[in-house]
């Protein structure tokens, strides 16, 4: 439980915090020698390998292993009669959980299944020739059935159905009739009609988005190996050691107790590492084969059964007056489940017109199954495709008018206590602060040019947004070293350089340089329970376990030293305890304390309710080449709330990094599917991620609008630059061309069509 | 809807009369639906349905965020 010891000074007043030390990984991992999910050696440990599905949708008719079984060097084959029964479906409230049933039959397929690319057995060898060799005597009989690969398709009356247990879960009330749709939330305020109709101006549009890959570059691995006394112990690249041992825990029927998770250091997760896949495997060949079993993906295999980000199909529609002032706003979006359903609307729904102060609004969010792999979080999940629809319908709406886009969100920005779109009120939140420092800064202010070619055309674009962040249990501990330095243990996988801003908050509590703090991410028997890292939680809630723990620490060392000398009550100021005359600074305190055996250990858990928004707005310089379709993006700038920045310089990379991701998926990333459902563009020549050579150097401009719910005023920052550039982009193309593009992605294709679909007219 | 509850538990039984079925979409046996938040004026509480009302508290029951 947090307490309510918040040393919350003004931004400036810190020693640590805000400063740019070197982290404590970099070394490590620039020269090779961190060690990832792939690099863990297990002696003994056997390969293991995927059989996969190559229909889309299909039943299991049968899979007979008998000939890989007896192949060489074969020491186990998995079907999902290996895997533990789950019993039927139980949908889960839970926002992003599968159930049981369905998570079990996502890593192994269980009678159908779902998507190209669904595990349907597994094999473990004593080298990867032999597995692979394996996987291609084991002969499954499928009956294909009718892809579903798209929300229009599904939603329809006579789509075939993917389920027969699954029913539209409309906010708990359950339908009778199975369904494509699985999930309909809605969340309303106000009078919508009643907004509508006091506008001078309503503009509605319809909007598609395909499905996107998270694009981390390191594949999945696990390992898994069995002890005699029937402990588990799992090696994994994921964002959450916790959350693997809680899954494996419930899949495999197998005390949570014993189940040990090492997480290793992740080469990119953005939310597609939070999901168990190969350690239930690996775990299943290990324990039949009486090995360790050791597995990794494919590039392939990642992009075609991990968790991409789901396609959308959505309208957004909003009134304003002449003057400028957003009367009504409602968004409707169906996103893709994939598979199986779960849901990640109520992020979606606050970010989607969260950065704006409205009282008349209503949006609907639908899952809905189609055949492609399992969706999977992405940052800001579901952000970025509700906020392509809102923001350029609001665009549209506001040129209409003839408004400034930036006066106009200036005139309409959200501020602390307007009701967030799912109820609560918000705290101090920085949207003014964001608009007005884009307003001041240089590329706002710097004139477009002109274009270089008589087939070019230049324009400028703004988009805003909010993004909500998440708090959840952290749980950290601080042990003092007879030389006064601290071993931090924290929970949190770092998957963005927060081991050291969780360190820094860390010694900026304890008043020390955080070089004399060492953070290790241990594995699950060694700290306490921690949530996945995500959600832009981790410098927040596990900074603040850390900050507790480090409070913990200094009553340990006060009490301690109190001892030593004496004396009765030792204060704690500027690094230095004193009392009666005596004074140390915390080294020496440190080997007072070592010399007299007294061990100094705090530690916190804590699940804080204080989450601070973070709110953005960004600006894209475009020039399109009308003859290709080309987009090249000229300048692009991005504005966020920080709240306070633990790190600059890694708030700053994850801005940019962010807002990489959103240009990607606005301008090249998509799944390609043929018309049987399989994916033709698998690996990353044809998904086409933007590198260093496709962009100009992405200008983040950090604001700091303390967070008044966190000691150190911190909000979260890895959301919430995916959100925006899509749609900063569109509405730049649309200043360039006059040309509404409201597919994504913003491919030569599909600008050239809309060109030419504009002069037809 | 205004309640004339003493905790939040108590206003779920109110909401019941009002509106049957809605305890079934919010409560699971004596807690919480998983996946559900309770906000009472403005902040998360994890004291689930015994937490105590104010005259003028204002309950929310959020849908849990995830992220990624």
């Amino acid at each position: 439980m947090a307490t309510t010891d918040k040393k919350l000074v003004k931004s400036g007043d810190f020693t640590v915090v805000g400063s740019n030390p070197i982290r404590h990984d970099a070394a490590d991992k620039v020269t090779g020698r961190a060690t990832f999910g792939a690099d863990v050696m297990v002696p003994g440990a056997a390969r293991g390998m995927v059989l996969r599905s190559p229909h889309a949708h299909a039943r299991i008719v049968s899979i007979n292993t008998s000939r890989a079984e007896k192949a060489p060097g074969v020491l186990a084959v998995i079907t999902s009669d290996d895997a533990p029964d789950m019993g039927p479906h139980v949908a889960s409230p839970a926002e992003g959980v599968l159930s049981p049933a369905h998570y079990s039959a996502n890593m192994l397929a269980r009678g159908k299944v779902l998507y190209e690319g669904h595990p349907v057995a597994a094999v473990a060898a004593v080298d990867e020739p032999a597995a692979e060799a394996a996987v291609g005597m084991i002969e499954v009989e499928y009956e294909p059935l009718p892809a579903v690969m798209t929300t229009r398709e599904a939603m329809k009356p006579d789509a075939p159905l993917l389920h027969d247990d699954v029913f539209t879960n409309a906010d708990g009330l359950v339908d009778k009739e199975a369904s494509n749709v699985a999930i309909h939330r809605r969340f309303e305020e106000g009078e919508v009609e009643v907004g509508f109709a006091a506008a001078d101006i309503v503009v509605e549009n319809e909007y598609e988005t395909a499905t996107v890959h998270q694009g981390y570059i390191e594949p999945q691995a696990a390992t898994a190996r069995w002890s005699e006394s029937g402990t588990l112990n799992i090696w994994s690249t994921t964002q959450g050691a916790f959350g693997v041992r809680s899954e494996l825990a419930a899949l495999l029927k197998h005390p949570v107790s014993k189940i040990k998770v090492t997480p290793l250091e992740i080469g990119g997760g953005f939310g597609g590492k939070a999901t168990v896949y190969l350690e239930f495997l690996s775990a299943l060949l290990a324990r039949k084969s009486s090995r360790a079993v050791k597995m990794t993906m494919t590039r392939s295999e990642v992009l075609r059964s991990t968790g991409p980000s789901p396609g959308s199909w959505g309208r957004a529609k909003v009134g304003i007056t002449k003057e400028g002032k957003l009367t009504a706003a409602t968004a409707w979006m169906a996103y893709e489940a994939g598979g199986y359903p779960s849901i990640w609307s109520s992020g979606a729904a606050v970010g989607s017109l969260g950065a704006y102060s409205l009282d008349n609004l209503g949006v609907d969010i639908y899952e809905v199954v189609v055949n492609k792999p399992h969706s999977g979080a992405y940052r800001a999940p579901g952000g970025t495709q509700i906020s392509f629809a809102v923001e350029t319908t609001i665009d549209e709406a506001l040129r209409q008018a003839g408004l400034d886009p930036l006066e106009f969100r200036r005139r309409n920005a959200s501020a602390e206590g307007d009701l967030r779109v799912d109820g609560p009120p918000f705290t101090k939140i920085g949207t003014r602060e964001c608009i007005e420092a884009m307003a001041d800064s240089d590329h706002w202010k710097t004139p477009l040019g002109e274009p270089a070619g008589p087939a070019l055309r230049r324009g400028r674009g703004l988009a805003g947004g909010l993004w909500r962040n998440g708090g959840g249990l952290s749980s950290a501990q601080g042990r003092l070293n007879p030389d006064g330095t601290v071993t931090l243990l924290e929970g949190s996988v770092d998957l963005s350089g927060t081991r050291m801003t969780v360190a820094m908050q860390m010694a900026e509590t304890l008043g020390i340089a955080v070089s004399e703090v060492y953070p290790i991410v241990p594995d699950t028997d060694a700290v306490g329970l921690t949530g996945t890292s995500g959600g832009s939680r981790t410098a927040f809630a596990t900074g603040w376990a850390a900050h507790e723990a480090a409070v913990g620490m200094l009553e340990q060392m006060r009490e301690g030293l109190a001892r030593v000398w004496d004396v009765g009550e030792v204060a704690f100021e500027d690094g230095r305890f004193a009392a009666e005359g005596k004074e140390v600074d915390f080294k020496e305190a440190a080997v007072l304390l070592a010399g007299r055996n007294i061990l100094v250990t705090g530690r916190a858990s804590v699940s804080p309710s204080g989450i601070g928004p973070a709110t953005t707005m960004h600006l894209a310089d475009v020039e399109v080449d009308v003859e290709t379709g080309k987009i090249e993006i000229l300048r692009y700038t991005a504005v966020q709330d920080a709240g306070t920045a633990v790190h600059p310089e890694i708030v700053e990379g994850q801005i940019q990094g962010g807002t990489v991701q959103g240009i990607g998926w606005a301008l090249n990333e998509e799944y390609w599917y043929d018309k049987d459902g399989r994916m033709r563009n698998d690996s990353l020549l044809d998904y086409r991620m933007p590198t260093a050579v496709d962009l100009p150097m992405i200008e983040a401009i950090i604001v700091e609008v303390p967070n008044p719910g966190h000691p150190y005023g911190v909000r979260g920052v890895g959301e919430m630059p995916i959100v925006p550039p899509p749609a900063a982009i569109a509405n730049a193309v649309f200043d360039a061309t006059g040309v509404r593009l409201r597919e994504l992605p913003m491919s030569p294709a599909r600008v050239v069509a809309a060109l030419r679909a504009k002069e037809a007219v | 809807m205004e309640v004339s509850a003493r905790t939040a538990g108590e206003a779920v039984d109110e909401l019941e009369v009002a509106y049957p079925g809605i305890k079934a979409r919010l409560v699971e046996g004596e807690g919480l639906r998983p996946g559900l938040a309770l906000y009472i004026d403005g902040g998360e509480v994890d004291t689930g349905l015994r937490t105590k009302l104010q005259a003028q508290s204002k309950v929310y029951f959020l849908a849990a965020q995830s992220g990624g």
